[in-house]
Parts: C-alpha cells; structure tokens; sequence
C-alpha cells in the first residue's frame, strides 16, 4: 500500500504551485470493459517546482527528489497490477514538462471503484462517503458518482490563504467515452462530443472542494 | 587621563538637571534603557501626536477605562519633557526591574492611576503593590517621580543549605518521597510535618498542582507551596525596602560615573541601551554556563554593548557598538583588515539596481584567525572538550593553505539586485477537439525571476581558468563571447560567469556579463552608494520604492490593491545598513529607514503610515 505514497505527496507539491490541471479520460465498451488514463500536468509550475526540488524541504514539508517520485511511481504501477481485471498498467514522467500519467485496461469498470478505494484508503478519507462508478449493461447505463466531502472542506478551510491561492485556477476535466452514442445525460454543466459518443464535464477545483459544483453524472446508452 | 575623565563627569553629574532620574540608578546596574520623550515630542509636537490615529487610540482606551478628563497624553500626569529610565540590577539572591518615570502632575496620576489601589504612605512616597501579568510590582512615588519595582529571585541561591535554613524554605524534591529510607516509620517524630500554609497569603495550591500526578502521598506540592510562599514574602518585602530607598538617599555612585554608560549617551536617541558587559547577559541569564568553563573567560572579550534608535531628517537608525578586549581587536583588525575593491564600482549602476549588499574581508587573514577564535570561545564554553577542540583547531590550520584560498577568493565580494525581470516560459496544456480527444501544445507564460549579479576578487587567474576548461568539457558550461553560460540546469534562471580584471562574475544577465568580459559594460553610481561601500566593510542598500515598481502589475490586480501598495512602498525611502569594521576596541554598526520627501523628519513619516494604514480598515 505504501505505493501509493505518492498520491499523497502530490498535494504537498501541488502546495507551492500556482496551477495544475488534472485529467481523468475513461473509454468504456459494451461489455463494461475499457481503458482509463489519468494525467496530472503541473507545467505552469515548473519554475517553482524545479525551485523547490532543488531544496530538502519547503516550509516543513520534505521535498521528494526525482528518484523518489519515479519510484513511487513504480510501486503504484505493480501495486495497480496485482487488483483483479486490472492490466497493462503503464506510467510516465516526463521532469521537463512536469506531467505524469497512469493508464491502465479494466475488465469491468467496477475495477475503478477498487482503484479508488484504494487511494481514499490511502488518504484516509471515511468509506462512507465514497465516489464510484457504475455501469450496467441490461439498461445501458454509466454512472459516475460523486459525493463532495465535508472533511476536504474543513481541510481546505484550515489551509493559510497563500496556499488556498494554489487551487484558485486549478482544474479538474473527466471525459468518458463509449462505442454507442449518449442518448441522454443528467448533469447539465456536462457537454457532449460532436460525435456524441463522449461527454466531458471541466470544473475548478476549487468548485469541487467547496462542494459548489457536482461531477455525479448518470448517461444513459443507445442500444 | 582618569583624573581629567573624574572631572568631566562630576562637571557632567553636576550640570544634568537636578530631576535627572538616572542619580537614582546605581553605579553597576546591568542594564540601563534610556527613553527620551522629551526628544521624542520635540520631532513630532504633543498636539500633532493627539492628533495621530496612535493618540486617539490612547485617549480612547483611558476614557473606555473610565480614566476621566483625559483629553491627551499630556493629561496622565507624567512629564513629557523628561527622560523615563529602565534599569536591572543583579544580587547575588534577586534580580530588580526597575522603571523610572518623571512625574508632572501627581494629582493627575494619583487620580487615574492609584484611586481604586490601596495605597500606603510612606516616608516622602506613597506605595501601592499590583499584579502585573502574574507578578507583583510596586509602585511608588513622589511629586517627581514613579519608580515601578519588580523582582525574580535567583532559584540557586535559595537551594544553598543555609539560606534555605534562614528563611525556613524545605526544598522538598517530588523524588524524595519515593528516595526515603523503607525503615523509617513515616510517622516517626523526626519526619518533616508538612507545613501548613497560612490563609492570608494569596496562593492557590491548583497554580502548581501537576494534572497527572496520583494522590499517593506524596507531600511534595505542599512542600513547594510552601517554599513559594515564603518566597513570593521574601520578593514582596525586597521589592518594597528597594522601592522605598529610590526615595531616600541617593546612591553614593550613580550610572552618571560611569564612564561606559556616559559613553554611548546620546541626546538625539529617542531610546537608548547599555549593557556593561556582553558577558554578563549571559552569566545573568545562564547562570548554568558558568559551571562549564574553566578558564574563567566565556565571553570576556566582549565588553559593553550599546544600542540606540535615532529618528532626524534622514529616517530612522538603529546604532549599535560592541566593545572588544585588546586580543579580539586584534584579530577582528586583521580579518576586516581589506578594502572593498574599487574596480567594483564600475558594475553597479545605481539608477537601474533595486539593491545591493558588500563585504570585505579579508579571507587570509581570517582563515587564520578562526582557530584560534574557536579555541577561545568553545574551548572556554565546553571546558572538558578544551583539548579536543585546541587540537581540531590546529588540524584545521594545518590542512588549509591560507595563501592558496584567498588567492582565489580574497574576501571582498558584492552582490547586485538589478530587479525582478519578466521572463517568458513555455507550459504544457491540452487542445480538444469536437469528439474531446486532446493533444499537447506548447503555450507561454510571463514569470517573474530575480534579476542579480554577483562579484568576487580572485587572483588565480590560471585555476579558473582550468576550472573553465574541464566543466565545458564536460558539457556543463557553454562558451559565448567570453562569457560561460550554464547548460543543462534545473535552475529556473539563466546562470553566466566570466572573469575579467580579477573579479569572478556571477549573474543572471549573459549580455551583461558579455559586455563585462569585451569591456564594454559601463556602471553608474551615485555618490551614497559610492561612499556607502567604500567606507564600509559591509554595507547594503535595498529601495523599496524600485522593489516595489518591479513588482508586476499584475500580482496587484486589484486598483485598491494597488493604489495601497504603492502609496505605502512607492513613497518609502531607501533601506540601508553599514559597519566600518572596528575602530580602536569598538566595532559598530547602523541600519538606516531613510524618510522620503514631503516629511520632517522618520517619526511623523511613521505616525502618517500607521494613520494610512488605520484608514484602509476602516
């Protein structure tokens, strides 16, 4: 488990930077299978992480060197291997750009609900109020969950105001794609593809910790 | 010579006003502060100062406190136009507090301040004992003066056998209970009885109770309410027979004798310090140092230390001057023993730079100097290592060839704050198309780094060369029109270095170091800076004004944002510190808040800042 350290290392980077976008892009077939890739890109804050990564530590928090973040990494890699329906887990870094990736095949897309769980376990948040996804074949239907959590609030709400600056224009972009068009969707902030065959929802993070803006989102598939 | 200085101090002693309460201080106070209120309310009148958001707020707070008739700070009963004193002095049992102020009306004061007290009369003063913080102070006075008298005792004093038989005090350590002889009946009639502790004195047994400790018996909090009762007696009785003779005689030998503290008067301070001997902050306050050396010497080559804040037409300075045993002058002559080099100058232009920080020293001089420095002020610090330090100190001298170190850095260096330049990077970010698959572009932003360049003697010309050669080999360094730029980084910044006319170059700028290397870099330097850094072994100057005109606009989005920042930076002076090294056995030093114009002198420029300040929370 402590392979996904990392994860909650990046709110410690994210700290000092001025922006991040994180990207979450799901496809997903009939038969519930399908491949997911997550990004973080932290390019607009290269300067002042290549700063801080040149320091041990930033206002008590340790900075982790290059090595550790590659190697933690890895360990989120083979920890992602070993959960069942999970395959061909693939990561990058690239130290220039300050974006990182995860991609990964899925059997079912219950399969990241068990990634999840696993991350919020790692973080600590209560099993109670968990996001997750759905998906059912008989009434063609995805859903992706969203729960906004008082506990992040009440996180963010203690951090100084310099630091509460970070998240001002960070945001959080989900795009799910499928093999059949979207015949109806139930968030309205959701915008759909050309092709309709993907839905995207972009929304600031800090709407999100605030808890002003929801991602749950119920789609429902032509036959 | 001590005859001469004899009577210039009696003609000093004789001549200072007859209300001067520094007669009234003795001869080896430890430390004595000086508060000029009556310079203070020469540079901003009493009427301006009633007028200030800081004046208001007083009268406000005394009319909230049911202070009646007051309408200004002159209206207290204290005397504006005289200097208020703090002093401590040190026994070998209790350490006083003192402060003295000048009194003007004492009808005015008795009336605010001692109506609700219960006040004792005294021979020729009045008395009245308050809690201040948890500690009791006295305070006293006459028709002149009110003396406020506090006192800590000196805990090592009180644990001695026969100062703790005098007094009646146990010294019952929480271990003793548990420490005691099996054998021996508790109730045996030679166990101490637990004294009882008298109801008028004002102490509750829950101010030092530990939460944790289980009631097993152990008496030890009885014990120690006790002892402090008996103390907090002792301190109370102390505080009142040495507040009662600042009204009687006055000490055969006053401060004014002393030559040291005469010494760092000034008339211009508004509030000044002295500190006879830097050594005795620490036997003081660290009494427990003390047992650790041997040689008798800790901080022996310190001697006084004076502080003192002035405010004229030029700003607010803050003075201070250290004086030193023959031996340290010495060494601290040599170790400052070099100029700054001249050729410096040529790359500072004073009209672009926002700030600017010099040292010299001497690097062969120093190193040689630091054993023995070590030698004398660990040595003495950690007795028992003396030997071990004394032996690394000779090591250390041994491995290091002086010569061939200040060859290359010879101990003059300046660092040079040309500003906060905008420089444009390029980020990752994503393009979507209609069916929201994504790719990376390149966009640009505008960031803000700092914009330096720092310099060094050096006169091992064929060292940096070689040096030179093998990192560009290397590929860490890239060579252009003589300068070498750093290749390769994770440094936010651009790094270039050159040499030319023996100085190392360090900046940000590869055009400026560029033209520095082809000899075509021309500097600007005003007159201040000039002087500033050629009298000086070290000195620094930042303008707050420039900072903050390169701090970008867009960081100040806000016009209120904005328009405050620049009416409190914009208009602010410069900021500057300098020391000349030591002269004869004193070494000295002064930070300087320069007054921008339009204003008097620094303390109206202060008082209309905290009123501007005031304003923008309204």
């Amino acid at each position: 488990m402590n392979g996904l350290r990392p994860i909650l290392l990046l709110p410690c980077i994210t700290l000092f930077t001025s922006c991040f976008q994180l990207i979450e892009d799901v496809t997903v077939k009939q038969d519930g299978s399908g491949t997911a890739i997550f990004t973080a890109n932290l390019s607009q804050s290269k300067t002042k992480l290549a700063s801080i990564m040149l320091l041990d530590s930033v206002n008590s928090y340790k900075v982790p060197s290059k090595i550790d973040i590659r190697n933690h990494l890895a360990e989120i890699t083979a920890e992602l291997k070993q959960i069942q329906g999970v395959s061909d887990v693939k990561h990058t870094i690239d130290f220039d750009k300050f974006v990182a990736t995860i991609s990964f095949s899925f059997a079912d897309v219950g399969n990241l609900n068990s990634i999840s769980n696993r991350i919020f376990e790692e973080m600590k948040v209560k099993p109670s109020n968990k996001s997750s996804y759905a998906y059912r074949g008989d009434t063609r239907t995805f859903s992706r969950m969203y729960v906004h959590e008082p506990d992040a609030k009440a996180a963010f709400d203690k951090l100084k105001e310099t630091d509460k600056e970070i998240f001002k224009s960070a945001t959080y972009t989900s795009i799910y794609r499928f093999d059949r068009t979207v015949v109806s969707q139930s968030n309205k902030s959701a915008k759909l593809a050309a092709s309709k065959k993907a839905v995207m929802l972009q929304h600031a993070v800090l709407d999100l910790i605030q808890g002003r803006q929801n991602m749950t989102n119920h789609i429902t598939l032509a036959n | 010579m001590n005859r001469l200085f004899a009577a210039v101090c009696l003609a000093l002693t004789t001549s200072v006003n007859a209300q001067d309460l520094a007669q009234k201080i003795p001869h080896d106070a430890f430390a004595v502060v000086n508060i000029q209120t009556a310079h203070f309310f020469e540079l901003i009148s009493v009427d301006e100062f009633n007028a200030t958001t800081v004046g208001k707020a007083i009268v406000e707070k005394a009319q909230q406190a049911g202070l009646d008739g007051i309408r200004g700070i002159a209206d207290f009963g204290f005397a504006l136009d005289r200097t208020s004193y703090f002093y401590t002095t040190l026994t070998d049992s209790v350490t006083y507090f003192c402060f003295l102020l000048p009194i003007a009306d004492v009808y005015a004061f008795e009336k605010h301040f001692a109506a609700d007290e219960f006040v004792h009369q005294h021979n020729g003063h009045k008395r009245f004992s308050k809690e201040i913080s948890g500690d009791s102070a006295v305070f006293a006075w006459d028709g002149h003066m009110l003396a406020i008298t506090g006192t800590t005792l000196v805990n090592g004093y009180f644990e001695r056998a026969e100062v703790a038989d005098r007094y009646g005090l146990t010294n019952y350590s929480y271990y003793d209970y548990y420490n005691q002889d099996p054998d021996v009946a508790v109730d045996s009639a030679d166990a101490i009885a637990p004294p009882v502790i008298a109801d008028t004195i004002d102490w509750k047994a829950d101010d030092y109770a530990s939460d944790s400790t289980a009631d097993d018996g152990n008496p030890y909090d009885t014990y120690y309410a006790a002892d402090q009762a008996i103390k907090q007696q002792l301190a109370a009785e102390w505080a009142g027979e040495y507040a009662s003779a600042l009204f009687g005689r006055l000490p055969e030998q006053s401060v004014l004798t002393n030559r040291s503290y005469l010494a760092g008067l000034s008339k211009d301070a508004l509030v000044s310090a002295w500190i006879p001997s830097f050594e005795s902050i620490y036997t003081a306050l660290l009494p427990e140092l003390s047992e650790f050396r041997s040689s008798g010497k800790l901080f022996s080559y310190y001697g006084s230390l004076q502080v003192g804040l002035f405010a004229d037409k030029e700003g607010f300075k803050l003075k201070s001057t250290m004086e030193l045993d023959d031996d340290m002058a010495k060494s601290f002559k040599r170790m400052y023993g070099r100029k700054l080099n001249r050729k410096f100058l040529n790359y500072l232009n004073t009209e672009d730079a926002v700030g600017f920080f010099s040292i010299a020293m001497d690097t062969k001089a120093y190193l040689e100097e630091l054993p023995k420095l070590m030698k004398d002020t660990y040595g003495g610090l950690f007795a028992q290592y003396a030997d071990d330090i004394d032996l690394g100190a000779e090591l250390l001298s041994l491995i290091l060839d002086e010569g061939a170190i200040a060859n290359v850095a010879k101990g003059d260096a300046l660092f040079v704050l040309n500003g906060i330049s905008e420089q444009e990077v390029p980020y990752i970010s994503y393009e979507y198309d209609d069916d929201y698959n994504y790719q990376e572009v390149e966009k640009t932003k505008m960031e803000t780094i700092p914009d330096f360049l720092f310099m060094f003697s050096s006169d091992d010309e064929a060292l940096y060369g070689k040096v030179m050669t093998y990192v560009t080999q290397k590929g860490y360094l890239a060579e252009e029109n003589g300068a070498y730029q750093l290749v390769n980084t994770d440094l936010p910044f651009q790094l270039s270095l050159t040499r030319k006319n023996g100085i190392v170059f360090i900046g940000t700028s590869a055009d400026q170091l560029q033209a520095i290397a082809s000899g075509s870099y021309r500097g600007k330097i005003d007159r201040h800076a000039r002087k500033l850094l050629t009298k000086n072994k070290f000195a620094g100057l930042l303008s707050a004004k420039k900072l903050s005109a390169e701090i970008p606009t867009e960081q100040l989005a806000s016009l209120d944002r904005y328009i405050a920042f620049n009416k409190l930076f914009g208009s602010m002076g410069n900021f500057y510190f300098k020391s000349n090294g030591i002269k004869g056995n004193h070494i000295s030093g002064e930070f300087v808040a320069q007054t921008p114009d339009g204003f008097d002198n620094a303390v109206q420029y202060l008082f209309a800042l905290v009123d501007y300040a005031a304003q923008q929370r309204l």
